[in-house]
């Protein structure tokens, strides 16, 4: 046996195991998700093996049959969560920025412990994460009563099941998801830059805006990206919070799944929040590249 | 410098948005008030010993639905399917980076953006997915189809710290022992394995704790007598805000805290 | 003859039976291909062609700029890569296809590589225990080791704790513990600092001798190539340009690669006619030989102030910089005509300084052509 095909072997016994699993229930599912986006849904649940672009068409405007009516309400409820999401990263981003900038100047041992801090919660359950945000967030939750304690409101103000129970309950979760690719490129930046901006004349200000924020760009747009796209899809937090006030376009396919039973639309719903992300991400890749690029 | 304290200031402040909410869960785990939560009435274990399905004190208990059998056996699932998922997405991560670090291939690159997708994909999509392909072939929705689905994405996990330590290693530390006559496994047992161990502990440490707090995939693909955790927890929000979830709550995160630190421990002992 | 030094453990070689009283070479590698691919889609031709061999216990260099393919022709050695075409011989017998634990060679890597999860002891005796010796036999075979190293006593270390040459001894002893037939050594002296790496160049010189087996040493300093081989190859693109001893090479240098690389040279364009070659300035002298066009090379040190023999070439011209460097000045001598000349004089207090007029001659033995033209 030669020395090529040696390795041949042993590379395949590495892979096989692993590829066919990941084949069969990953590539596969998402492949049949895509099949389903375009096929029939029975009158009762389940599926006819039909080819069907109305399920696109109810999202998107052509559908105008008896039974598949285009609704702008599901288009809605897209740009709601596209808009949703985008404050969250915005809120996530302008919380992390100074806090990463503190930490990435500590000395190495504290910093190291604040990183483990920062990262914790990212372990703790989300439901136990959001739980929390329900106490503080309802009528008679903390935040209420601390109002009302200082005298800021004499009866209580309703936080909960509105944008902004959601938008914080989002931003809480996600942080650690902001701030990990943000530090990592705040603490990448050389003090001596900055110093040498300051040597050259400039102003903290002009400092802030002609060296150090251009050096953490790629951070500030990988921590926005990686934090956007579960925030898009994401379901669990406003239903705990927005309730069914604040629906969210991973609301309307979790709906479309376990209660209207109408699997090809809730495929297509999908699938439009992943075209969503895929933008996203070549938007990304393409600024991450033009940055490498001098 | 009066820039550097505003900015100490305001990272206290960070911190404390980070761990008030859940300070807040734990101190009122303690709380004896049954009706709202908000209020102190007082310091009890009663939540603790319902949860544990020990006496309790509780006089009001005809108002809540006790559903602590419930939540023995959702614990039980829980751990069933995280050691499961746990050991086959070490075991099949490792296999991928070491392929992908170690081997000049066509498609390692491929692998590599296959592996990135199931972490950054909304994870509804990959839930409703797995669904569609589990009831398509016929499979019942059971403990196995939601072990065989948490793989599919933790696997990624594993891939990604493993492949992270498989970076740091000097890849002529195998030739070395190639080199010195020491078959491919003996390799891998004696200089390969010692060396990414923290790595892979790491991976499976990380697989664990995400499995037992996964929601969205689980909530999709589990079968309905089959709850987990989080699903239960889940349930218990949706038919109202119960006090013994705090206690709940306040023994997940010791549980988490004590793992996650044990992680920590022993990778800043290796080093 | 240095076969009897080798040691038990390792039978004669089969040899042919009509030359079974002499041996086979250690390394005989014949018309050796490696391509790569790289990420972007191309190619590159680490060897191309490349026949080599060792003739007996030799200390032998293989020298060249990054990229010549050096290290790869050292990993082909060693069955870390697979050649495309062409065959590997370890003592006559082919070993293309034999993995790399199975082949009679260790090597000593430029990282290192140590097992840092191990002791020196463990390191050391790795190979030993991989074969399976019993517990006695490796302790007694690390103990010889470190001694022959030098670093007697510090079985128990951990590699943390050890300092880069003391890194380097252990990573010696360890690829000599299990008696290769052959020492391939990666830029192992790279790490260390310039006294240091002096030091472990004479030490390998004679480690060499003492052990009788050959060395093949992979370098990119032409300084520790010319002080330590007993022949040199110097590799480019792929190519094994020249294989000589290290005079041969730096007297006689076949190409102007070589020329080049190895230490400081003048590279004058010559025209040839009715067996003369001709500068530019004008001067002429008899050529051996009837290349058609070449190159004249003169060393820096074969320009002298006085002039030795009648015959020889003179170059006149202004002192254009002047670097001290101790023992003698770098002069950088412009000629009208031949251009900037390099030349070495050794400091006797009357070295002209920049701007100074300054005649130069050089005698006919040290001219050497080559048949190579620049571009």
């Amino acid at each position: 046996m030669s020395l090529r095909t040696r390795r041949t072997w042993s590379l395949l016994g590495l892979l096989t195991a692993p590829s066919a699993f990941l084949l069969c229930f990953f590539l596969c599912p998402l492949v049949l998700m895509l099949i389903y986006s375009f096929l029939t849904p029975g009158l009762y649940g389940g599926v006819e093996w039909e080819f069907f672009h109305l399920n696109y068409g109810r999202i998107l405007g052509w559908a105008d049959t008896k039974y598949e009516r285009f609704d702008p309400v599901f288009l809605i409820i897209f740009l709601r969560s596209l808009r949703l999401a985008a404050l969250t990263v915005l809120t996530c981003l302008v919380i992390s920025y100074p806090a990463a900038f503190w930490i990435s100047r500590m000395p190495p041992a504290r910093r190291n412990f604040a990183l483990f801090l920062v990262t914790l919660p990212f372990f703790v359950s989300l439901i136990v994460r959001l739980f929390a945000w329900v106490l503080i967030l309802r009528p008679t939750g903390f935040l209420n009563q601390g109002l009302m304690g200082v005298g800021l409101t004499s009866e209580p103000l309703e936080f909960l099941y509105t944008d902004f129970a959601v938008v914080v309950g989002m931003t809480y979760v996600f942080i650690p998801f902001t701030f990990l690719p943000l530090y990592a490129s705040i603490e990448k930046l050389d003090t001596a830059q900055i110093e040498a901006s300051f040597d050259l004349g400039a102003t903290r200000v002009q400092t802030f805006g002609k060296v150090i924020l251009p050096a953490t760009l790629p951070g500030i747009a990988a921590g926005a990206v990686i934090t956007f796209i579960p925030a898009l899809g994401n379901f669990i937090v406003p239903s705990v919070l927005g309730g069914a006030k604040v629906v969210m376009i991973g609301n309307l396919i979790e709906q479309q799944f376990l209660s209207a039973r109408n699997w090809p639309f809730g495929s297509a719903l999908a699938m439009l929040v992943m075209a969503a992300v895929l933008v996203l991400l070549i938007v990304q890749l393409r600024l991450a590249r033009r940055q490498d690029v001098p | 410098m009066k820039l550097t304290r505003l900015l100490t200031l305001y990272g206290i402040a960070f911190f404390a948005f980070i761990y008030a909410p859940i300070a807040l869960v734990m101190v009122y785990s303690f709380n004896a008030n049954p009706v709202n939560m908000m209020i102190w009435d007082g310091f009890t274990l009663d939540w603790y010993r319902l949860i544990f399905g020990m006496e309790t004190g509780i006089t009001e208990s005809s108002t809540y639905i006790d559903s602590t059998p419930q939540l023995h056996a959702a614990v039980r699932t829980s751990f069933v399917v995280a050691f499961s998922t746990t050991a086959i997405s070490t075991v099949f991560g490792t296999a991928l980076a070491l392929a992908v670090a170690r081997y000049r291939f066509r498609l390692a690159g491929f692998y590599r953006v296959l592996l990135l997708v199931p972490m950054i994909m909304p994870d509804i999509v990959l839930g409703i997915a797995l669904l569609i392909f589990f009831i398509t072939i016929g499979m019942n929705l059971s403990v196995l189809t939601i072990i065989v689905g948490q793989c599919t994405f933790l696997i990624s996990y594993v891939f990604v710290t493993v492949s992270a330590r498989l970076a740091h290693m000097d890849v002529s530390v195998e030739e070395a022992s190639a080199d010195l006559g020491a078959t491919p496994f003996a390799t891998f047992r004696k200089v390969t394995l010692p060396s990414i161990a923290p790595g892979v502990f790491g991976g499976a440490l990380l697989a664990f704790i995400i499995s037992m707090d996964d929601l969205v995939i689980t909530y999709f693909i589990a079968g309905t007598g089959d709850t987990t955790l989080p699903i239960h927890i889940w349930g218990m929000l949706r038919r109202g805000i119960k006090p013994e979830i705090n206690a709940i709550a306040t023994l997940m995160l010791l549980a988490t805290i004590v793992i996650a630190g044990l992680g920590l421990y022993l990778r800043s002992r290796q080093k | 003859m240095y076969r009897a030094m080798i040691g038990p453990g390792h039978s004669a070689c089969p040899g042919s039976s009509s030359e079974s009283t002499l041996m086979p070479a250690p390394l005989e590698i014949t018309a050796a291909s490696k391509s790569f691919r790289t990420p972007e889609g191309g190619t590159i031709t680490a060897l191309d062609d490349v026949s080599f061999g060792l003739d007996g216990a030799e200390f032998v260099t293989l020298l060249g700029p990054s990229g010549c393919g050096k290290t790869t022709l050292l990993r082909t050695i060693s069955g870390f890569e697979a050649l495309d075409h062409g065959t590997i011989r370890l003592e006559g017998q082919d070993v293309t296809d034999w993995p790399s634990h199975k082949r009679p060679v260790n090597t000593v890597f430029q990282s290192y590589a140590l097992f840092t999860h191990m002791p020196v002891s463990r390191n050391v005796g790795y190979a030993l225990e991989i074969a399976g010796a019993d517990k006695a036999t490796i302790r007694r075979r690390v103990g010889e080791m470190l001694e022959l190293v030098g670093l007697a006593g510090l079985e128990n270390r951990r590699i943390s704790q050890l300092s880069g040459g003391q890194k380097q001894r252990v990573a010696l002893a360890r690829a000599l513990a299990g008696r290769p037939k052959l020492l391939l050594l990666d830029e192992p002296l790279s790490a260390l600092d310039k006294n240091l790496r002096q030091k472990m160049q004479h030490e390998l010189k004679s480690l060499q001798r003492e052990l009788g087996i050959g060395f093949i040493f992979v370098t990119h300093d032409q300084g520790e190539a010319l002080t330590m081989s007993d022949r040199i190859a110097v590799l480019a693109h792929g190519r094994i340009q020249q294989l000589g001893t290290p005079q041969a090479l730096y007297r006689r240098p076949a190409n102007l690669f070589t020329a080049d690389f190895l230490g400081d040279s003048n590279l004058i364009p010559l025209v040839v006619a009715e067996g003369r070659g001709i500068l530019p300035d004008g001067q002429s002298f008899t050529l051996n030989g009837a290349p058609r066009a070449g190159t004249l090379m003169l060393r820096p040190e074969d320009l002298t102030r006085t002039r030795r023999g009648e015959a020889g070439l003179t170059f006149k011209g202004v002192v254009a910089a002047r670097y001290y460097s101790g023992k003698d000045f770098q002069i950088e001598l412009d000629c009208p005509g031949t251009g900037r000349l390099l030349a070495v004089l050794r400091d006797d207090g009357a070295v002209p300084d920049t701007g100074a007029e300054l005649t130069l001659h050089s005698a006919t033995d040290a001219l050497h052509v080559i048949e190579e033209v620049q571009p």
